[in-house]
């Protein structure tokens, strides 16, 4: 099948065909077949980079030129969203029939919001929990979508991201009967399953553009599924490591998977240690610049000089502890074949679509803290082995599974190669999750019944493939606690939700934490610190990720607890009586350290070392602090509890600067963190006025300030700068290499 | 199936080294009409364009049009052990997939190394319209990109149609070096308008030097903020051309 004789319009034929794209793979044509673009609804299961998201493309413009539709697609992670952003970018040349542009939108952000803006958008590219808010806040937009994308569907099964998954579509279903409903999945076991809960047809094909060759290596020898065998050069005394090095000698890009997040960084340090000698002189020249984008990318960290030294030699780690920044620019540069060897950990494999000419899969067990090692399942596996053959660079994918004994090796050709990825369960039934999907669903007037909220609940995935009896009982006690707590209200049959219960449910939080947040504000403390407020908000169950103190930091956490005892809104356990919820507080009293040292202006690197906290998880705790901050600053304003409002908006904005109250004022400019700001404080510029005054010489002379950044603040503030200086700052040259593509 | 034999192993190690500035994976076209490469260096910023007919060697058969990736450095340091008026005699074994050298002179030594899979990805020709057009020695060249050298990291070029100048400025110091139209560096010049561009030193230093081994003869063509294209004369026939992306001055 052709582009050209396919029924879509003129204008998306030409843009794809002017990108290259003349011909359909397999798995897209036979969703055409399947009538999607009739606008039936459609589950296509089908292996990673077998062209899924073309055939969104396909349905996306359809409904917009010809039935002036709207368009929603979700995905799992904000990674996935910009990426699938910058797929759908191509179409905005088109003019629809108001002779308007197409526009493409993406939101991500704040949960706090109904984004109304999203209005004026044809296609709105979010995640899965943003999309739950706003269906929260009931924006008024999502009335008029026409077709629905859900991407990765297959995250059905992931205990945390599943559940809002199957509740967003159950929603959009039930706002929009018409609508169409596409979804894309992994090849998983019980597609016709997801089929019949979505009242759709589906498509499964096992359909690569890149030969997979699947294998086990045992000693220096890989045998493979086809019976192929062959053998690989014994290097070093690490099998993980002789695979990749062979994979780089022939000129290709491996992929490491570890179970932890240490193993991963060990083994890029092995791996870095001996491929210096295969990079050529121009790689290590691209690789410098690259390092050096590292470095400047984020606070200088004993965790960024390393990747940097590693990337020197086209070797990287990829796992949740490394920024946001850090991790774009190593996917970057192994998209561009610059880094040759990358070490991650599991969770690579669910995110952004990152192939390399061989997969290794080092370690087939996955480590979880609190509950230890245990074996990936098959689906993760498979995702994991998808990941390998880069199309357009390689003619055949490899994905490697290590065994140390004969026995082991049979053991993993059975159990995950020859295996069928498991069935996919819903994760909905568990108390935790429900609590807010419940509220959520009488606050944003879904139901107003007791028998409207089972109605809404027999629509989801679970029930379709449970019962709904089964989640009844768990229903009725979130029931009785919301209605105990006061954020329902009943009269005769009518449930409704509470200002309170309202509020709860547009900002996102668990109904556990507004209570949690709710109770402590209620309590007359003598006086209420920075502290008391950070170790409140560690004590809800939306703080993450948890921190478990280390043994040898126990007691000098419950010492600094004792002697800040007055302080604490919540009450501490006992020690002696339970030992578990003892050990759990002190981990939230250690996530308010970290907060407090945050805010203190503790450098990244010396919260690295005190708290062996990585950068990742420091960002992730940052986020989840601002937006509880936010919660408890919502909360106490509907509270009508006027006097704490100064203190949580102060800590509000600290936290997401991560400085002291003085440098509140400075660091509102642009181009002016932490650091910096603490540079100019320290020099004498205490506020936007003393920048005003001083002369720009001054503040150019400041360490870390250059030239661009000077005229950068003094544009922002004003003040008077001499005529030939600022002239000679006008013409201050900056220097950009281009690219030879760019022409 | 190829397989290609050069009298003078000199020639093709100088024209393999001038290759390796850029790439450390080549992927070399071999067809009836001769051999070739187009590739870009990682960071793409510079491309090469190689090419030699088959009269350049002095024998030369092949049955079907191939596809052969190696690894450069490795094929370098193999190269690099033949002396002079040594014959170097490529050949692919079809059935190991490895590429055969074998140098013989004083003794004969025949290597194998592993062929690479060979990238699929087009280099396409930047398109640009040039407005200078100068010849110079690579000999003059040399000299006066080591002048500019010594004080910065990138040099500016401008010519018009008496002269071609080349001016650094570093944090420090300065250096502007002037090849007059019809000196013995600057053998022919023409200019549709004055044109000027920047480039790193670090990449057109390293092109130049190791083209120059295999040239005496350099035509440059550029225009004001776009690429440079360097075209090495070569004394038999055959083709070796670099293109530069410029720095450009932002804001």
């Amino acid at each position: 099948m052709k582009i050209i004789n396919l029924p879509i319009p003129e204008p998306v034929k030409e843009i794809l065909i002017k990108s290259g794209i003349v011909e359909l793979y397999p798995p897209q044509e036979e969703a055409i077949k399947a009538g999607a673009l009739e606008g039936r609804n459609l589950v296509l299961a089908s292996p990673t980079a077998s062209g899924k998201t073309l055939v969104a493309e396909f349905c996306a413009l359809k409904h917009i030129l010809e039935k002036n539709g709207k368009i929603i697609y979700l995905t799992p992670l904000r990674a996935l969203a910009n990426e699938k952003f910058d797929e759908f970018k191509k179409y905005t040349s088109i003019k629809k029939d108001d002779s308007r542009r197409i526009r493409i939108g993406i939101s991500t952000g704040d949960f706090d919001s109904s984004d109304p803006w999203l209005e004026r958008y044809d296609i709105i590219i979010t995640t899965n929990e943003k999309a739950d808010s706003l269906l929260r806040h009931r924006a008024k937009w999502m009335d008029e979508i026409s077709l629905v994308v859900a991407d990765e569907v297959h995250l059905l099964n992931d205990a945390e991201r599943g559940p809002t998954l199957e509740v967003v579509l159950a929603r959009l279903m039930q706002i929009n009967p018409d609508i169409q409903v596409l979804a894309l999945s992994a090849t998983i076991n019980n597609v016709q399953e997801i089929a019949e809960w979505l009242k759709a047809d589906y498509v499964t094909t096992e359909w690569r553009p890149i030969l997979l060759k699947e294998g086990v290596l045992l000693h220096e020898e890989i045998q493979f599924k086809d019976g192929d065998a062959r053998k690989i050069e014994k290097e070093t005394r690490n099998p993980a490591i002789n695979l990749a090095l062979n994979t780089v000698k022939s000129g290709g890009q491996a992929l490491i998977f570890a179970a932890t997040r240490k193993n991963a960084v060990m083994l890029a340090k092995k791996v870095a240690g001996e491929i210096e000698q295969v990079l050529s002189k121009p790689i290590k020249r691209a690789l410098e610049h690259e390092a050096e984008r590292i470095l400047a990318a984020s606070e200088r960290t004993r965790i960024s000089e390393l990747l940097a030294e590693l990337v020197k030699r086209a070797t990287a780690f990829h796992h949740a502890g490394l920024g946001g920044s850090h991790r774009k620019l190593i996917e970057d540069s192994f998209r561009e074949g610059k880094i040759k060897v990358l070490t991650a950990t599991p969770t690579l494999a669910f995110g952004v679509n990152l192939p390399a000419r061989t997969v290794v899969i080092q370690d087939y067990r996955r480590y979880e803290p609190g509950y230890g090692y245990y074996p990936i399942s098959v689906l993760e596996y498979k995702q994991m082995a998808g990941r390998a053959g880069r199309p357009k660079y390689d003619k055949v994918g490899e994905a490697i599974l290590i065994a140390k004994t004969a026995d082991e090796s049979d053991y993993l050709m059975e159990s995950y190669i020859l295996a069928k990825p498991e069935r996919i369960w819903s994760r909905l039934a568990v108390e935790r999750i429900l609590r807010s999907h419940v509220l959520a669903t009488i606050a944003a007037d879904f139901a107003h019944t007791e028998r409207g909220i089972y109605d809404f609940f027999g629509r989801t995935f679970y029930a379709h493939q449970c019962e709904i009896g089964a989640i009844k009982g768990i229903i009725a006690k979130i029931l009785k606690y919301v209605y105990d707590e006061e954020m329902i209200d009943v009269s005769g049959e009518n449930i409704y939700a509470t200002e309170f219960g309202k509020r709860v449910s547009e900002l996102y939080i668990d109904p556990v934490s507004a209570v949690i947040i709710r109770n402590a504000l209620r309590k007359k403390l003598a006086y209420i610190t920075d502290l008391s407020l950070l170790h409140m908000i560690a004590h809800t169950p939306d703080m993450g990720p948890i921190m478990r103190p280390y043994s040898r930091e126990l007691d000098a956490i419950a010492v600094f607890m004792e002697e800040h005892k007055p302080e604490f809104m919540v009450d501490a356990p006992d020690e002696w009586e339970d030992r578990i919820t003892y050990e759990q507080f002190l981990g939230e009293v250690k996530t308010a350290m970290v907060l407090k040292g945050w805010i203190e202006e503790m450098t990244e690197d010396e919260i690295i070392e005190k708290f062996r906290t990585q950068p990742g998880d420091l960002y992730r705790t940052i986020e989840n602090a601002k937006w509880l901050l936010y919660a408890t600053h919502e909360l106490a304003s509907l509270f009508g509890n006027k006097g704490i409002l100064p203190k949580t908006a102060e800590l509000m904005e600290r936290v997401e600067k991560g400085v002291k109250k003085e440098l509140l004022p400075i660091v509102k400019l642009e181009g002016i963190g932490r650091t910096r700001g603490r540079i100019l404080y320290n020099s004498g510029y205490k506020t936007i006025e003393d920048i005003k005054l001083a002369s720009i010489e001054d503040l150019m002379n400041l360490p870390l300030i250059g030239p661009k950044l000077a005229k950068k603040i003094k544009e922002q503030v004003g003040g008077f700068v001499k005529k030939e200086i600022w002239e000679k700052l006008e013409k201050e040259e900056v220097w950009k290499q281009k690219a030879l593509t760019e022409y | 199936m190829f397989k290609i034999k050069m009298a003078d192993a000199k020639l093709l190690r100088d024209m393999v080294t001038a290759i390796s500035i850029l790439v450390d994976e080549a992927t070399f076209k071999i067809d009836q009409k001769g051999l070739k490469l187009r590739a870009m260096d990682p960071s793409r910023v510079a491309m090469v364009d190689f090419e030699w007919p088959k009269t350049v060697f002095d024998e030369y058969t092949t049955t079907e049009p191939t596809k052969m990736c190696i690894n450069i450095s490795e094929m370098l340091k193999l190269l690099k052990r033949a002396g002079k008026d040594e014959v170097v005699e490529l050949s692919l074994d079809e059935k190991t997939g490895k590429l055969q050298i074998k140098i013989t002179g004083k003794y004969a030594r025949n290597f194998t190394m592993p062929t690479l899979e060979a990238s699929e990805e087009e280099v396409p020709t930047p398109k640009i319209t040039f407005n200078v057009k100068a010849k110079a020695t690579t000999q003059g060249l040399s000299q006066a990109i080591e002048d500019a050298q010594l004080v910065s990291d990138h040099v500016r070029i401008e010519a018009d149609n008496e002269k071609l100048v080349l001016n650094a400025a570093g944090d420090l110091m300065g250096a502007t070096i002037t090849l007059q139209k019809g000196s013995d560096a600057l053998l022919d010049l023409e200019a549709k308008e004055p044109s000027k561009a920047t480039f790193s030193l670090s990449y057109l230093s390293e092109i130049i030097k190791e083209a120059s081994a295999t040239s005496d003869i350099a035509t440059l063509e550029f225009s004001t903020d776009m690429p440079i294209k360097l075209d090495f004369q070569q004394a038999k026939e055959g083709k070796l051309t670099f293109y530069l992306a410029p720095r450009i001055e932002t804001e």
